[in-house]
């Protein structure tokens, strides 16, 4: 009798979790094909573009651009998201897949969406797919993703100057190209190991990460405490094969730690280090978006390391 | 010194009552009772019965290995002892003991490697053992609660290897004991409370070298020893079964344990003693860098027999691939002579003609199964992604859990189904289980890379 509870559970368990993920996938299958689709998106398009001759965003569209796809703009909420991008549904009730590419870049700058969240999407549309250039979020604030040549800026803006703010939205100054860092990475772990200076993540795949965190005093006066064991996420860079972090997030608490600026320059370097970063409110992971540190606080405000403005 | 070397009578009395209050017996013994006498008045001999089957004898029967783990034990404390006088337990001068166990002192290098490699030896030969005493129903009444003790033993001697691999201070002790303490996190309430007390702090430092230190030279091996001498007592009072084949009765024929066991014994020894110095002298133990605490090596990985848990987790949620499944498992084991009824096939390899082939098809399918198991998981299975509604400890811990063992149910009903009785069908199950866990740590081991990324040989 026991045997057989056992085996009932474990039978329920194993084809209700099967049932399920083919519930779930066909439907998310469906809703891909759906956005897929060109015809209905295009026509939508149409629509839209007609009802609004000015829209939300507050920027007219402009004729096609060859390669890249046709311009495409809508608002509508976000249905489901994946690593890739959120399904979208528009206005008049219709469902879209929006390409956001990769997700750690828009992660990185602290944008976090959320099923039934609100948005102005611009993109482009190409061969049935809108890839998103510029979102709105309710509060008003945008995050960029490419550039208007459809030059995605997660792909090293930093040469070009196509990172976001790189020319930016607030655009007032220019990187200092010895500072400057070319690729921060994002890494996401249990806090292993803490000690003066550095600290040592184990990433869910068991790999251990050393990385320099610069004065612990520094982030301690920030208020942040870590502990061994945290679960935290490290935005950093390499430099000379030493990981160093530049922004430490307890995610657990949503806590976060600067430590360096966009260009990598320790904050904890002194008083005036904020001073001349511009202050602006751009995103920029590469560019160098204003990240608002006044030069008499080390602690950052509404801006990420990024100077992230989403 | 005999009786017939003295010269002079007063010499005779005098070095002869020396002898006698040293060794009472006469050597070499000229009878059966002398011989039996030597064995009851010796203290390491008296390990031994007076006499014990002959058929126990047979190499292939024990092969030995609860004797060689008792030398491998023996070289471990010589050559331990002889390390103590040059090892400095600190960040500061662990590792340039090291160097100087190399280069400066003689024959250091050699003394390092013995210990080295005896001890990890002694880790592979207790899981053989093991397995030996598994494979011929060793366990079976009244010997439970000494199968349960050598388990205990094998965790001690785990313990023991792992305790001093961080000695070393090098990049490779650093790690693996830095990933395979990070392993306890994951143990629910008492996990960080261990870990404190075990690394004395929240990380690798000079304390988990001092503690690591200490439960090695003193600790442990105390621990180790009043076990074994339990143990073996305890094999002494139950007896060792006597092999025997299919369909035959067990040899009832006694001998003398001298000089027909520690005859053999002794050669057996002098054999693994003469290979143990040859691979210590060829064969350096592995000594990287000195321990850098912000520079991890990529792959980071667990010491080599904690592999298959490092690979668990990398299919599991934590608390199923680091805490529930070793568990279960480890329970599993305590309790399978508990649930042996079969006493008529003690002393029989594989219980059975049967018994074996499922043992070997189960060793097959469990290596193979587990193999395959691993690359779906790695380029297809993505239960988290196909069930993002759920948390994660079930996606990724209770339904796969599920599955397994569903799996595992059916494939006891099939081996039963088969004829097999119920001792041969979790035989066949707990082969296929081990044979999992030993594909894994292979796995582990050899097939993972940078990122822990799995190495397909082939491609």
């Amino acid at each position: 009798m026991f045997k057989k509870i056992i085996i009932g559970i474990l039978l329920i368990t194993v084809v209700g979790a099967a049932g399920a993920a083919f519930v779930y996938q066909s439907h998310a299958q469906e809703s891909e094909q759906t956005a897929a689709e060109p015809e209905p998106i295009l026509q939508h398009e149409g629509n839209q573009a007609d009802q609004q001759s000015e829209p939300q965003s507050g920027e007219p569209l402009t004729a096609a651009e060859g390669p890249i796809g046709e311009l495409w703009q809508q608002a509508g909420t976000i249905t489901d998201l994946d690593n890739s991008g959120i399904q979208f549904s528009l206005q008049d009730g219709e469902s879209v897949f929006i390409e956001l590419g990769p997700a750690d870049y828009w992660q990185n700058q602290g944008v976090d969406f959320q099923v039934g969240q609100q948005l102005i999407v611009k993109g482009t549309i190409n061969e049935g797919v809108v890839h998103a250039s510029q979102l709105t979020l309710p509060d008003g604030h945008t995050l960029m993703l490419r550039s208007e040549t459809g030059q995605p800026l997660w792909s090293g803006g930093v040469q070009n100057r196509q990172g976001q703010n790189a020319g930016g939205i607030d655009g007032e100054h220019t990187p200092d190209p010895k500072a400057q860092v070319d690729d921060w990475i994002t890494i996401e772990g249990s806090l292993t190991a803490f000690q003066s200076g550095s600290m040592t993540i184990t990433t869910p795949q068991g790999e251990m990460i050393a990385f320099k965190t610069g004065q612990p005093r520094f982030f301690t006066d920030q208020d942040v405490y870590f502990q061994v064991g945290d679960k935290i996420k490290v935005l950093g860079f390499y430099e000379n094969d030493q990981l160093m972090a530049g922004e430490i997030t307890q995610v657990a608490t949503g806590l976060r730690v600067m430590l360096r600026d966009p260009n990598g320059r320790p904050l904890w370097a002194g008083a005036g280090n904020g001073k001349g970063y511009g202050g602006g409110n751009g995103n920029g992971r590469n560019g160098n978006g204003g990240n608002g540190m006044g030069g008499d606080s080390n602690v950052g405000n509404s801006n990420g390391a990024n100077g992230n403005s989403a | 010194m005999t009786e017939k070397q003295t010269s002079s009578p007063e010499n005779n009395h005098f070095l002869a009552r020396v002898y006698r209050s040293i060794q009472r017996d006469r050597l070499p013994p000229s009878d059966d009772r002398g011989r039996m006498k030597i064995v009851m008045n010796s203290l390491v001999l008296h390990i031994h019965p007076a006499k014990v089957s002959s058929a126990s004898l047979k190499f292939t029967y024990t092969f030995g290995l609860g004797g060689l783990l008792l030398l491998l034990g023996s070289i471990l404390a010589v050559t331990g002892i002889m390390l103590i006088f040059v090892y400095t337990p600190s960040p500061d001068a662990a590792y340039e003991s090291m160097l100087a166990l190399r280069t400066e002192i003689p024959f250091g290098n050699l003394v390092r490697n013995l210990h080295h490699w005896s001890g990890n030896l002694m880790v592979v030969v207790a899981v053989l053992h093991l397995l030996r005493v598994f494979y011929t129903a060793g366990f079976t009444r009244p010997r439970e609660f000494n199968w349960a003790m050598g388990i205990t033993l094998l965790l001690l001697i785990t313990a023991a290897n792992f305790t001093g691999y961080l000695l070393p201070w090098d990049q490779l002790a650093y790690w693996a004991v830095t990933v395979g303490t990070s392993l306890l996190d994951y143990v629910p309430l008492i996990g960080k409370p261990v870990i404190g007390l075990l690394l004395g702090g929240p990380e690798v430092g000079a304390a988990t070298l001092t503690n690591f230190y200490g439960l090695h030279i003193a600790l442990i091996p105390l621990a180790i020893f009043a076990l074994v001498s339990f143990h073996i007592w305890r094999v002494r009072k139950d007896k060792i079964t006597v092999p025997r084949q299919v369909n035959q009765e067990a040899n009832t024929e006694k001998v003398t344990t001298v000089p027909h066991l520690v005859s053999i014994e002794f050669v057996f020894a002098l054999l693994w003693l003469a290979i143990l110095i040859a691979w210590s002298t060829f064969i350096n133990a592995p000594l990287e860098e000195a321990a850098n605490p912000t520079h991890s090596p990529n792959p980071a990985k667990a010491a080599w027999y904690f592999m298959g848990f490092q690979e668990l987790l990398l299919h599991f949620h934590p608390v199923f691939g680091a805490i529930i499944i070793p568990g279960l498992s480890l329970l599993a084991l305590l309790l399978l002579p508990y649930l042996d009824q079969d006493m008529n096939t003690a002393g029989i390899w594989f219980r059975s003609i049967s018994g074996r082939w499922m043992a070997l098809v189960s060793f097959i399918i469990g290596a193979a199964g587990t193999y395959l198991f691993v690359i779906l998981d790695e380029y297809w299975l993505d239960l988290p992604g196909w069930l993002p509604f759920l948390p994660s400890y079930i996606s990724n811990g209770w339904i796969p859990l599920a599955g397994i063992a569903l799996l595992l149910i059916g494939y006891y009903e099939l081996i039963k189904s088969l004829g097999n009785t119920n001792c041969e069908s979790r035989q066949a199950l707990f082969t296929l289980l081990f044979s999992s866990f030993f594909t894994l740590t292979l796995i582990g081991i050899f097939l993972r890379g940078e990122g822990m990324a799995l190495i397909i040989p082939w491609s």
